[in-house]
């Protein structure tokens, strides 16, 4: 399978947070979902990747090209959505269609107004009026509207609501049909990403925890609810991580199938994304 | 670049439009009286305004927002400098228009006068804001903006610091140099270098940016 994006041993050091040799790949036509908490690493990561920060170390391949100053091409293929409002407050929808029109040469006018039809964004208020939901859907119209091939959407769908998560949701679904096309999606609404995603990449504290297909991670893991001396019977390469409670031990299994296979009384429950992380960042290891 | 270009101008819009009254009593006020302050702040106002355009910049985190796009680093910085350029040029272009009334209908002040005045200031101008921008690429709007006070302090306390320890003679002496340089080859002299400077400028803001971390 080609990989849309291949993100080799970056490193980047800061004073007080480290990313940490990340690697991690997003192929043709999957959607590859980033978590991790606050802090984490991951808008840093996608900034490393879209050399908005220098590296110490490590290199970005998009569609198997390095990433440099002067691959304006190859930009044209990519579309951003960052965490930040990035338009002028006094820019109207048509002054950002002018903008766009001479930055990207595949920019295409219908399917950007045609976008802003269909999140519903008013043409004739300013940018400064839009609420924070509604710069974060023009962001995405922009990204959509000059035909990328590969979507990196930075938290794109935190400050939307239900029923517009829903709609984008939607529409990133449409985008990932074309068998070329892929997305690279940081969230913490890990419940977008049960949704859409084939991969998901767990980074914490700099760190790729790992990365595993979507399915088979919700398959395998799972949680196990027992007491102290239940506990103390597991082998500790069995499960990744524990977490203590008043009522006793909650335990991620690495494979869960096996474990109830092996252990028929005890209760095991599937584990959401959710959970995985949670018990990644707050559980306590073996 | 194109695209930075229109960006820049359709965010001042709105500033040019408030502009216009301010202009037009500016016009009733200084024209009687000659055209040279009037053509210095109108010029300088102008050119100063690429400033405003970083803050609105600054303002939206536009500049990591479009190196995601098909622009380059370089592009960004030299677009600034277009930008400076073209809203000098514009203020040259103001000024002629409206000079043009003092020279033909009021006669304050003649063609040639009108020119030279015209040549100094837009090239001063364009030092005023070569100075800017590497400041503000370096420093930030905000601190850049606190520099620029102490730097402009500093000629001026140079002036008043020198005029006092010069005494008569040497002032005279001095006076009597200035006059054997004609006007003319001094308005040249400071194109030309004001040429020199927007290069070295544009040099020094292009690795600043270059090394930017956003």
């Amino acid at each position: 399978m080609e990989n849309a994006l291949t993100i080799n041993h970056l490193s980047k050091t800061y004073t007080d947070f480290k990313l940490d040799d990340i690697s991690f790949t997003v192929p043709k036509g999957c959607v590859v979902g980033l978590i991790g908490e606050n802090g984490a690493g991951k808008t840093t990561t996608l900034k490393a990747a879209l050399n908005l920060i220098k590296n110490d170390c490590g290199e970005t391949l998009f569609f198997d090209q390095i990433l440099d100053e002067n691959s304006s091409s190859l930009k044209e293929d990519i579309g951003v959505v960052l965490d930040a409002p990035c338009f002028h407050d006094v820019l109207r929808v048509r002054d950002i269609n002018k903008v766009m029109k001479n930055i990207y040469s595949n920019w295409d006018d219908q399917r950007f107004i045609d976008l802003i039809f269909k999140f519903k964004l008013p043409m004739d208020k300013r940018v400064k009026e839009y609420s924070k939901g509604m710069k974060m859907k023009l962001q995405i119209a922009v990204a959509l509207a000059h035909n990328p091939k590969l979507l990196i959407l930075d938290e794109a769908t935190s400050g939307l609501d239900p029923v517009a998560r829903e709609e984008m949701m939607d529409i990133f679904q449409e985008f990932i049909q074309n068998e070329n096309n892929a997305i690279l999606m940081s969230s913490h609404i890990t419940s977008d990403l049960d949704k859409i995603a084939d991969y998901i990449v767990f980074i914490h504290n700099g760190k790729v925890v790992f990365q595993e297909e979507k399915e088979s991670l919700l398959e395998m893991m799972g949680i196990l609810k027992c007491g102290a001396s239940q506990f103390e019977s597991l082998d500790a390469n069995d499960y990744h991580r524990y977490r203590k409670n008043q009522f006793g031990y909650e335990v991620l299994v690495k494979n869960r199938p096996e474990i109830k296979k092996r252990y028929r009384d005890v209760m095991i429950d599937p584990a959401t994304i959710e959970e995985i992380m949670l018990f990644f960042v707050k559980g306590e290891v073996a | 670049m194109k695209g930075l270009l229109v960006k820049d101008f359709l965010n001042l819009q709105s500033t040019f439009k408030r502009l216009i009254p301010i202009i037009a009593l500016w016009m009733v006020i200084f024209l009687p009286n000659g055209n040279s302050t009037f053509f210095g702040v109108l010029i300088m106002m102008m050119t100063m305004m690429v400033v405003t355009t970083i803050s609105y910049d600054d303002l939206a985190k536009w500049d990591s927002y479009a190196l995601t796009m098909p622009v380059s680093r370089k592009e960004v910085v030299t677009g600034k400098y277009v930008v400076m350029m073209l809203l000098d040029g514009m203020g040259v272009i103001m000024a002629l228009i409206i000079g043009l009334i003092g020279v033909v209908f009021l006669k304050n002040s003649s063609w040639s006068e009108m020119m030279a005045v015209l040549v100094i200031i837009a090239s001063i101008g364009l030092i005023a804001g070569s100075t800017m921008l590497p400041l503000i690429y370096h420093f930030g709007t905000e601190k850049a903006r606190i520099i620029i006070i102490l730097v402009a302090m500093v000629p001026t306390g140079l002036v008043l610091l020198l005029s006092g320890m010069v005494s008569e003679q040497q002032w005279q002496w001095l006076t009597n140099i200035g006059a054997d340089i004609s006007l003319s080859m001094t308005i040249i002299g400071l194109a030309v270098f004001s040429a020199f400077y927007v290069a070295c400028s544009y040099m020094i803001s292009k690795r600043i940016y270059e090394k930017k971390e956003f």
